[in-house]
């Protein structure tokens, strides 16, 4: 064949290549079967708690919620999964409907019986006969003490974590202490909180899950690729998400943020799993991938004491 | 680009993968060899023993092209791990390629300086000398930058008029004396307003992986920057090369710097940064050039 001619056949070839590919939006991604209520699935239950007691983060109040499997038996130590911005993650018509997903999960034994605690961040508590309060525009305002709580580095939302919300939840539930058994989540803000409270406490936690994690600048989490690189690997196991549409702002870059620390991971061998997409910074491709983020996170977990007896 | 000019362009894209295209494939072009009826600018070398970098020495090397003329102002460019940059048989040939662009005037009459990182000499026979370089272009912070204004430019301007404009004063460099060079616009945009950055080590050898958030929060300085990487650069106990120049080159556009960044398929060499060297000049001086006072 002449050149003139195979230039052809190749441009021929790769406009095949160009209109095969399937129709695609950015940011498509949608909610499987295992995000459904499925019949003959039992469902847990899902309580709402309020704690305004705390004394890490003085004068601050919270909901949050508790999700029990029907699965669940006191006289077995359940796992445990802690979800920052608890009160979206909870929600069953929202981006993730985690309850719906630990049901259809924890009921074919993909994921272990585990208790989800979902805890929204601080406010300032109403004064008394203080309307709730609204942002310029009308909507309900943000929880005031969020940033502080989950962009700052350190341990301080690892102690609200261990010294108050799991004793509380140990009064009523029999909660395993093994860290391999305790996994913690978060989105945005709610991401870096998530994997901070593993990097400080691995003791306690060992399971992270980031969606569009904030590993920027907000209040210093920029820092996290370059100290993973030279701090001795934690026992840590961390999935990451993140989309290439996601934020860009004086913070930082959340797309090459969240490259970073997965490059980071890599060189210092965490157990750990990015998965990148193009979607913008919202809930819509972490919540489309969560069941298998959870069948990924938890694939080869054995309760202590009964790795023997297998 | 319109279709038929995506077709050729995928079409050169899967031939050129079939002939065997490799990585890292940066020819030199003519601007960076000798051209016939170019006058050759002289280079001198020198050596200077240091007070902001106590008990260091180091040579370096004077580029004066033969168009500088002693009642004008000239431009200045400065270059680290001058050597590399000085030498005509490298990578990046600098004096060749300032003869060639500024016959052209598609660069203003530029003296180059060339200077070697700083060695602490041998204190007694048997021993190693200790090289002073990553302490020197690593650091973050205005050491260097002192060392450039308060030891050697004055040595120079002994002998030549250098402009006071930081519009005419440029520094180059490579890996660390990549970022060096950035750190010294960024401490003394009085003083340095072009920089140019060959694989530059934004990276925490020294706490340089911190420009990318400084940038962001920091009112624009005016510097101009064209940074150069590729996709095969390190990864190491410091960082991610080609993810932080690609925050490098974020966070200019987020602040809406004048900056220019291409990222190729190199490694840590200066393979690319030299092919593209007579581009990045003729970029870097675009408007000084026909502004010539």
């Amino acid at each position: 064949m002449k050149t003139s001619h195979r230039l052809r056949a190749l441009g021929v070839a790769v406009v095949c290549c160009l209109f095969s590919l399937p129709a695609f939006a950015a940011d498509d991604y949608k909610l499987g079967p295992d995000s459904f209520p499925q019949p003959g699935v039992p469902q847990g239950s899902v309580t709402k708690f309020t704690w305004s007691e705390s004394k890490i983060f003085t004068n601050t109040t919270r909901d949050y919620w508790i999700y029990v499997p029907q699965q669940y038996d006191s006289a077995k130590p359940a796992c445990l999964m802690v979800f920052q911005d608890g009160g979206g993650m909870v929600r069953t018509n929202g981006e993730y409907r985690v309850p719906v997903v630990f049901d259809n999960l924890i009921h074919r034994k993909e994921i272990p019986v585990v208790i989800g605690v979902f805890i929204n961040p601080g406010d300032k508590p109403l004064d008394p006969g203080e309307k709730p309060r609204v942002r310029p525009d009308g909507r309900p305002a943000g929880a005031s003490n969020r940033s502080f709580e989950y962009d700052s580095l350190g341990d301080r939302y690892a102690r609200f974590l261990v010294e108050e919300i799991i004793p509380e939840i140990g009064k009523k539930y029999n909660v395993t202490t093994d860290p391999e058994g305790r996994a913690i989540c978060g989105n945005s803000s709610g991401g870096i909180c998530a994997f901070t409270v593993a990097w400080e406490r691995p003791d306690q936690f060992r399971k992270v899950v980031s969606h569009i994690g904030s590993f920027t600048n907000l209040r210093g989490g920029n820092a996290y690729p370059a100290l993973i690189r030279k701090t001795e690997r934690k026992p840590i196991r961390i999935f990451l998400q993140d989309g290439s549409g996601d934020l860009d702002n004086p913070a930082g870059n959340w797309p090459l943020a969240n490259q970073q620390m997965a490059t980071a991971l890599k060189y210092s061998k965490y157990d750990h799993k990015f998965v990148f997409g193009d979607g913008a910074h919202t809930g819509k491709h972490g919540g489309s991938i969560f069941p298998d983020t959870l069948r990924w996170l938890w694939r080869d977990y054995q309760p202590r004491g009964q790795e023997a007896s297998k | 680009m319109n279709n038929s000019k995506t077709l050729v362009a995928l079409t050169a894209f899967f031939i050129s993968a079939t002939l065997g295209y490799s990585a890292d494939d940066y020819p030199l072009g003519p601007d960076s060899k000798p051209q016939d009826g170019v006058p050759e600018g002289g280079v001198t070398k020198h050596q200077w023993n240091s007070k902001i970098f106590p008990g260091t020495v180091r040579d370096y090397w004077i580029y004066v092209p033969k168009q500088y003329a002693a009642d004008k102002e000239v431009c200045l460019m400065v270059f680290q791990d001058g050597g590399g940059y000085a030498n005509t048989n490298g990578q990046f040939r600098v004096p060749v390629v300032f003869d060639n662009l500024i016959q052209k005037r598609e660069m203003p009459v530029t003296i180059g300086l060339f200077i070697n990182p700083g060695e602490v000499p041998a204190a007694e026979a048997g021993q190693k000398a200790r090289s002073n370089r990553s302490f020197e272009y690593d650091s973050l912070g205005d050491q260097y930058s002192r060392f450039l204004l308060e030891e050697l430019l004055p040595e120079i301007e002994k002998k030549y008029r250098i402009t006071r404009d930081p519009a005419g004063r440029a520094i180059c460099g490579i890996s660390s004396g990549a970022i060096c060079a950035f750190t010294v616009a960024w401490e003394h945009p009085d003083q340095f307003s072009k920089v140019l950055s060959h694989v530059g080590s934004f990276t925490n050898i020294r706490g340089g992986h911190v420009y990318p958030a400084l940038i962001r929060k920091t009112d624009k300085k005016p510097i101009r920057v064209f940074l150069q990487d590729g996709a095969n650069d390190l990864d190491n106990l410091h960082g991610n090369w080609p993810l932080s120049n690609q925050e490098m080159a974020a966070a200019f556009k987020f602040k809406a710097y004048d900056y220019r960044f291409e990222f190729g398929d190199g490694g840590h060499n200066g393979k690319h940064g030299g092919a593209i060297l007579p581009e990045a000049l003729r970029w870097l001086w675009r408007d000084y050039a026909k502004e010539e006072k």
